[in-house]
């Protein structure tokens, strides 16, 4: 695929001859301001870069659905549908991690969620005899679809203000979202 | 009835024009002349100078009820801001660009009908209707800008011929991805709110519809991690 990008500025085309120190001085300034003070504009200083939120949550979704794969009960069918949407969460977090100048590509995930509503030991099931019992879509992909849920609001709040570059970012992770929210239905 | 037929790049010996039997094309730019990805092109012809171009969904029987897909529900209807001072030229032609991959899917939509099994059919004739009622609303706001809307082509020219089931729904996975390239492309482009939020509409439809469709091939992932991206 084609990724549209946006229009450059046209490079200086004048070509002049530069005595070498200012121009070593200002590459080194830029390497150490970029990292030092976040990549774009907009970040006013002391307010938090509105997409470290959304890099939270994408963490934070990983985090949920890598808990629930790991269960040893999880069956191959809802590990092969989830699967997919951690992997997608995860390069989302790492997309906006660069975009947040993060030197680090994968910053390590918070603590997986605690399920909000569901019995959390499957091994304690009610009934069972030391079988542990194999959680049902039912009980998993809800808690997903809600994750999914709220980070496309989320993202879809955002989209309306970012500068454009990273509005198209932020939106094309709202859609990746609402499209797994559909097919875990 | 009179709808036209969709001809795509005539091939020696292909009778009737309802199946595409156009070779595989390679990748042409968009006749708006933006810079949107596209698995389709205009196959020939110059464009149709008003009404609806497209070859009428109408034109098969309708098939008997069967049971309902789960709906998607299509996000509410937004529209740039009224009000908003007109968008600049580079807004104005990625909006057309979408338009003209909206266009492109309501004809590959109408052109598989035939392949698809009653329950797919039916879907397919729901993503139809919101292609539909997206080109529509593209067309109105781009006349509200003053800008006279791209007409859709008589035919486009596609990457596989559709030949069965497996070649129609590739055909619109494709379509898709041509649409949320568009729709992602207008928001690198746009500033006004309502049109970002239209255009969000656009690319998060565009991503469900494939993302049902590539589950109903098997393909994994069902859904690229950057929709209109990659």
């Amino acid at each position: 695929m084609v990724s549209p990008e946006c229009a450059r500025p046209a490079s200086n085309r004048v070509i002049r001859r530069i005595s070498r120190r200012p121009v070593l001085l200002g590459l080194t300034a830029i390497a150490v301001a970029v990292p030092a003070g976040g990549v774009l504009a907009g970040c006013g200083r002391g307010e938090p870069d509105p997409l470290e939120a959304v890099a939270a949550r994408a963490r934070s979704d990983a985090a949920l659905i890598e808990s629930i794969l790991a269960q040893p009960t999880l069956g191959a069918a809802l590990s092969g549908r989830l699967g997919p949407v951690a992997d997608a969460r995860r390069q989302h977090a790492v997309a906006l991690g660069v975009e947040l100048g993060e030197t680090s590509p994968a910053p390590a995930p918070p603590p997986p969620d605690p399920p909000p509503n569901q019995s959390t030991q499957p091994s304690s099931g009610p009934g069972s005899s030391g079988v542990s019992s194999r959680p049902s879509p039912d009980d998993v992909l809800p808690r997903v679809r809600t994750a999914l849920d709220n980070s496309v609001h989320q993202a879809g709040r955002l989209v309306l203000t970012l500068p454009r570059q990273r509005a198209a970012l932020v939106a094309s992770m709202a859609a990746c979202c609402a499209a797994y929210r559909a097919v875990l239905e | 009835m009179s709808s036209p037929t969709p001809t795509p790049s005539p091939t020696p010996g292909s009778g009737s024009g309802d199946t595409p039997r156009s070779p595989a094309a390679s990748r042409a730019a968009r006749p708006s002349g933006s810079s949107a990805p596209s698995h389709f092109t205009d196959a020939s012809a110059p464009p149709r100078p008003s009404g609806s171009p497209v070859p009428s969904a109408d034109a098969n029987p309708a098939p008997p009820p069967g049971p309902e897909p789960a709906p998607y529900s299509e996000t509410p209807v937004s529209q740039p801001t009224p009000g908003a001072p007109p968008p600049d030229p580079v807004t104005t032609a990625a909006v057309q660009t979408a338009l003209g991959t909206e266009n492109a899917a309501v004809w590959c939509y109408s052109l598989i009908e035939a392949f698809l099994p009653e329950i797919l059919d039916r879907r397919a004739r729901q993503d139809l209707a919101a292609h539909r009622a997206r080109r529509d609303l593209t067309v109105r706001v781009l006349t509200d800008y003053g800008v006279r809307p791209v007409p859709a082509e008589p035919a486009y020219r596609i990457p596989v011929p559709v030949t069965d089931q497996t070649s129609a729904m590739r055909l619109v996975v494709a379509a898709e991805s041509d649409a949320a390239a568009a729709w992602r492309s207008v928001l690198e482009r746009c500033d006004d709110p309502g049109l970002r939020r239209m255009s969000l509409d656009g690319l998060t439809d565009a991503a469900v519809r494939g993302a049902r469709w590539s589950e109903q091939l098997g393909a994994k992932p069902v859904v690229p991690p950057f929709p209109g991206r990659d």
